[in-house]
C-alpha cells in the first residue's frame, strides 16, 4: 500500500510512500474528499515518496484550491521528497504548487511528524 | 487467453492494420515519389509497429523494422531518394513483418530473405552498416525511452545530426486528450524527452484541473506550452508525441530562428492577457487539424463505439433472423386465415419488426469492398514487375458494400481475373507503344450497384481476347464442332470452361487453364453470372454481377397454373393485365403494349410447360433485366413476400432459370426464377428458332430438369 492515512486529534495525515501514480489516483481522491469534508487540518506527506505522476499531482493542486476556499488547512510536508520535487518542477507545475503555508504548516507538520513515527 | 496474450493479439490486429496502410502507402509512392507527407506517413507507421512489438516482446520484429524506419527516416531526411529499389524492397520487408507477426518468421529461408533486404537497404544508404537482421532494437516501448533511441542507436545513421540542423525556436502546444493518461502515458515523460532535444521553457495551465469532486482521477486536466530551441527538426519533435498523436491536442510551430529572450515568452503564460491566452488556445486546438491533414482522434468516431465480432456469431444471427422470417409468414398466414382482427394486428406488427430486423441484420453484415480491392494494388505492382509490364490500377466505387460471404469468396476469382488480364491482355511496353498506345497499361477495379445485384468489373485496355485463337482452340479440344456457328458470348464462354488456356507457353502467373473455370464456379456459386466484353487491340472487360445478399429476398409471389413462383422484388417494375382481346391484337404475337411501348413477354406457363388452361385475365410482369424489359405472364400476382433463400442442392444446379426455393406460410416451396436467366434462356432458344418468338412453343418444361413442384 503506497497511501495511508492517520487520523485522530481532529488531524489528518495521508502519507504517500514509494510510487504513487495514477494506479492510485482514485483511492487519494477518496482520501482526500473525506479530509476536506471532515474540516480538519490535513497534512500531506511525502518525505518517502518515490516518482509521483501527473494524477497525483493534479488532485494535490485541486485539494489545495480548495482547502483553500473552504478554509481548511492543508499543508504538505516542507521536506519534499526528492522524486517528487523534480515532478513539480518538470511538469511546470511549480508556480501552483504551495510548498509551504508558512508556520503553521510547519507547527502541524511537526506535531503529525512526532505522531506519525511513535507509531508501529 | 492470458493477459499477455490478449495484448499480443491486440497488437496483432493493430500491426495488421497498419501494414496494410503502410502497403497502400508504398505503392503510392511508387507512382509519386515526391510526397513528403507520404514518406512521413511510412516512417511513422514502421515506428508504431517496432516501438509497440518492442513493448509486447516481439524483439526480432521491433529489430528488423528498426531498420526500415531508418531508411524511411533517411528518406525524410532527404538523404536518401526514394526509387522503386526501396519500394520494392520495403514491400518485402513488410512480408518478412507479417511472417513475424504470425510468428513464423520462415525459418533460414526468412531469415535469408531479411538479410538481402538488410544488405539491399545498405546499399541504398539506408541502413547503418553495423545493423544486422537479428539485431534487436532497443525496446523505446516508453515513450520516455525515445531519447535513448535518438541518442543511441541513430547516432550511427545521421552523424551529428544535432549539429547539422539549424536552430530555431518552436511553440508546442500540448493538451492531453481524456485517455492518455489512463492510457499509460505519463505526460512528463514526453515533457523530459523534449526537454531533450535542446533548451525549453514550460509552461503549464492548471486552469482546467475542475473541483476536487468532479475530478476524474485518471483523466490529466493539465496542458502545456512549450518554447523550445533547438537545432532538431519539426519530426524529431513530432516524433516525441508519435504514440499518443491521437489522443491529444498538438500544435506545433516555428517561431523562426529569433533569438527570443526566454523571459519574454514566459509572459504568455497563464498569468497573462487572458484574451491572448484563450486566442493561443483556441489555435492550439485548430490548427493541427490543419497542419495535420485533418485527421485528429476527436474526429475519428469512439473506438469504443464499435466492437470486432467473430462472422461466425453473425452468421448465426442472419440464419435466425431467415428462420424468424419464414414463422412470421407462417403467422400471418393464420391470423389471415382466422380473420381475427386483433390477430391480425399482432401479425402485422411482427411482420413490420421482423422486415426491419432482417434490414439491420444485413446491414451488419454489409461491408465496403474497399479493403478487397486495395489488396490487388499489391498483386498489380509486383506482377507487373515480374511481367515486365507497367501497369497502372484504378480502383472506383471502393465505398460499395457487399454482404461479408460475397467479399470474402471474391477476391480469390478477382486474383485470377486480374493476372489474367495482366498476363494475357495486357500487351508489353513497346508492343502497346506500337499499337500506338500508352506504355503503360491500365487496369480498373469497380464496383457499384443496381438493383438488387453489384456489378463488379475488371478491365484492361490490353489486346482483347483473340476469338479465333480461342475458337480454334475449342475446336482442338473438341468442345466444339468445326463448323459450328458461335455467337461472341458463346465464344467467350469457352474461356471458362475447365482448362481451357489459349496461351502459348505456360508462366508463373497464369496459362495452365486453371483459374477463370474457378472463377465461374465462383460467381455462379455466389449465384451471380459472369459477362464478358472484349475488343480486338482495345481490351477486354469482364462483369461480374452478384447478388447484394445471399441470406433472404424481396419477391413477388405469384401463381402459374396453380404452382408458386417468386419473382424478385427488385427487378420488377409494374403489373399490367393481359386479357385475350390484348393477344387478338397482337395477332398471337408475345408482345404487349405498353402504354405505345411494344415490349416482348414470356408465357410462363408455356415456358415451364405447366398444363393448365389459359384464363381469361392474366397478369403480366414487367421485369428490367440486362437485356432490357421483358414482360413474364403468370396467372395471379398474390402480393408480395420476404423469402428466405433455400438452396435446391447439387442435383438442381443446372437448372439457371431458378436461383432457389422457399418455403411458404403455408408449408409449400415456391421456387424463385431469375428473371435475366430465363430471359436469356428465351433469346438463346429464339436464336435456335430464327422465326418464333424468343418464348414460343418451348414449353415442355426441360428448363427444370424435371423438378416441378407443382406438379403433385
Amino acid at each position: 500500500m503506497n497511501l495511508a492515512m492517520e487520523r485522530g486529534g481532529g488531524r489528518s495525515v495521508i502519507r504517500l510512500a514509494g510510487e504513487v501514480n495514477i494506479g492510485c489516483a482514485a483511492e487519494l481522491k477518496a482520501l482526500l474528499v473525506e479530509v476536506l469534508s471532515s474540516g480538519e487540518e490535513i497534512l500531506i506527506e511525502f518525505e518517502r515518496a518515490g516518482a509521483v505522476d501527473v494524477s497525483i499531482l493534479q488532485l494535490i493542486l485541486a485539494a489545495q484550491r480548495e482547502a483553500t476556499q473552504t478554509g481548511v488547512r492543508l499543508a504538505l510536508s516542507a521536506a519534499l521528497a526528492e522524486p517528487v520535487a523534480r515532478a513539480v518542477e518538470e511538469a511546470g507545475i511549480a508556480p501552483f504548487w504551495i510548498f509551504d503555508r508558512g508556520a503553521d504548516a510547519l507547527a502541524v507538520e511537526a506535531v503529525f511528524a512526532n505522531g506519525a513515527e511513535r507509531r508501529p | 487467453m492470458s493477459n499477455v496474450e490478449t495484448f499480443k493479439q491486440a497488437f496483432r490486429e493493430e500491426a495488421r492494420e497498419i501494414l496494410v496502410e503502410l502497403e497502400a502507402t508504398l505503392l503510392e509512392l511508387a507512382v509519386d515519389r515526391d510526397q513528403p507527407e507520404l514518406v512521413g506517413a511510412a516512417f511513422r507507421g514502421l515506428h508504431t509497429i517496432k516501438g509497440s512489438g518492442a513493448m509486447f516482446g516481439f524483439d526480432e520484429l521491433a529489430g528488423f523494422t528498426h531498420n526500415l524506419e531508418n531508411a524511411f527516416d533517411e528518406v525524410r531526411n532527404g538523404r536518401l531518394a526514394v526509387t522503386a529499389e526501396l519500394v520494392d524492397l520495403s514491400l518485402a520487408a513488410l512480408d518478412q513483418i507479417k511472417g513475424f507477426l504470425e510468428e513464423e518468421p520462415g525459418g533460414d529461408a526468412g531469415a535469408e530473405a531479411r538479410e538481402r533486404i538488410l544488405a539491399g537497404l545498405r546499399e541504398l544508404g539506408g541502413v547503418d552498416s553495423r545493423s544486422r537482421a537479428g539485431e534487436s532494437a532497443p525496446a523505446d516501448a516508453e515513450p520516455g525511452g525515445e531519447a535513448g533511441v535518438k541518442s543511441g542507436v541513430k547516432s550511427g545513421v545521421e552523424p551529428g545530426g544535432e549539429a547539422e540542423g539549424e536552430e530555431a525556436v518552436w511553440r508546442i502546444a500540448f493538451a492531453p486528450g481524456p485517455d492518455l493518461m489512463r492510457d499509460g502515458t505519463n505526460p512528463i515523460l514526453l515533457l523530459n524527452e523534449l526537454r531533450g532535444l535542446g533548451e525549453m521553457a514550460l509552461t503549464a495551465s492548471v486552469a482546467a484541473v475542475p473541483p476536487l469532486r468532479e475530478l476524474d482521477p485518471e483523466r490529466c486536466y493539465i496542458s502545456w506550452e512549450a518554447e523550445l530551441r533547438s537545432g532538431r527538426g519539426e519530426d524529431a519533435i513530432r516524433d516525441v508525441f508519435i504514440f499518443v498523436e491521437d489522443q491529444c491536442e498538438l500544435l506545433i510551430e516555428r517561431l523562426g530562428g529569433a533569438k527570443k529572450p526566454v523571459s519574454d515568452l514566459e509572459s504568455g503564460g497563464p498569468g497573462a492577457d487572458p484574451v491572448a491566452g484563450a486566442v493561443h488556445a483556441a489555435r492550439a486546438l485548430e490548427e493541427p487539424r490543419a497542419a495535420s491533414g485533418g485527421r485528429r482522434a476527436y474526429d475519428r468516431p469512439d473506438t469504443a463505439s464499435s466492437l470486432r465480432v467473430p462472422a461466425a456469431k453473425l452468421d448465426q444471427f442472419v440464419d435466425l433472423v431467415g428462420e424468424l422470417v419464414t414463422v412470421q409468414a407462417r403467422l400471418g398466414e393464420l391470423a389471415t386465415r382466422h380473420g381475427d382482427p386483433e390477430m391480425v394486428a399482432v401479425a402485422e406488427e411482427i411482420e413490420r419488426l421482423t422486415s426491419s430486423l432482417r434490414e439491420n441484420s444485413m446491414n451488419i453484415r454489409m461491408m465496403p469492398i474497399r479493403a478487397t480491392f486495395e489488396r490487388f494494388r499489391r498483386l498489380v505492382h509486383d506482377l507487373a514487375r515480374d511481367l515486365g509490364k507497367s501497369v497502372e490500377l484504378t480502383i472506383e466505387g471502393a465505398e460499395t458494400e457487399l454482404d461479408k460471404t460475397v467479399i470474402d469468396q471474391l477476391a480469390d476469382p478477382l486474383m485470377h481475373l486480374i493476372r489474367n488480364s495482366m498476363d494475357h491482355g495486357i500487351e508489353p511496353p513497346d508492343a502497346r507503344l506500337a499499337a500506338g498506345k500508352r506504355a503503360t497499361a491500365s487496369i480498373r477495379l469497380s464496383a457499384r450497384h443496381s438493383g438488387a445485384s453489384v456489378l463488379i468489373g475488371v478491365a484492361d485496355d490490353g489486346g482483347g481476347i483473340d476469338m479465333d485463337a480461342v475458337r480454334s482452340r475449342g475446336v482442338e479440344r473438341g468442345l466444339v464442332a468445326v463448323d459450328a456457328q458461335l455467337s461472341e458470348q458463346e465464344i467467350y464462354a469457352l474461356i471458362f470452361q475447365p482448362g481451357f488456356s489459349t496461351a502459348k507457353q505456360i508462366t508463373d502467373v497464369s496459362g495452365r487453364g486453371v483459374g477463370m473455370d474457378v472463377v465461374r464456379q465462383r460467381v455462379e456459386a455466389l449465384r451471380g453470372s459472369i459477362e464478358v466484353a472484349s475488343r480486338p487491340g482495345q481490351g477486354t472487360s469482364v462483369t461480374l454481377r452478384l447478388p447484394l445478399t445471399m441470406a433472404i429476398i424481396d419477391g413477388l409471389l405469384v401463381t402459374v397454373g396453380g404452382a408458386h413462383f417468386v419473382l424478385p422484388l427488385a427487378n420488377t417494375l409494374e403489373c399490367i393485365e393481359l386479357t385475350g382481346e390484348d393477344i387478338v391484337r397482337a395477332n398471337g404475337k408475345h408482345v404487349a403494349n405498353v402504354r405505345g411501348e411494344i415490349l416482348p413477354y414470356i408465357r410462363l406457363q408455356e415456358h415451364f410447360g405447366i398444363r393448365s388452361e389459359r384464363r381469361e385475365l392474366e397478369q403480366i410482369m414487367l421485369v428490367e433485366t440486362e437485356e432490357g424489359r421483358f414482360g413474364f405472364v403468370v396467372d395471379q400476382v398474390l402480393g408480395d413476400c420476404q423469402t428466405v433463400i433455400k438452396n435446391l442442392g447439387r442435383l438442381y444446379r443446372h437448372v439457371q432459370v431458378v436461383s432457389g426455393a422457399t418455403i411458404l406460410g403455408d408449408g409449400t416451396v415456391a421456387l424463385i426464377l431469375d428473371p435475366h436467366r430465363l430471359v436469356q434462356e428465351a433469346i438463346r432458344e429464339s436464336r435456335h428458332r430464327p422465326r418464333g418468338h424468343p418464348a414460343e412453343g418451348v414449353g415442355n418444361g426441360r428448363k427444370l430438369n424435371g423438378f416441378r413442384p407443382w406438379a403433385q
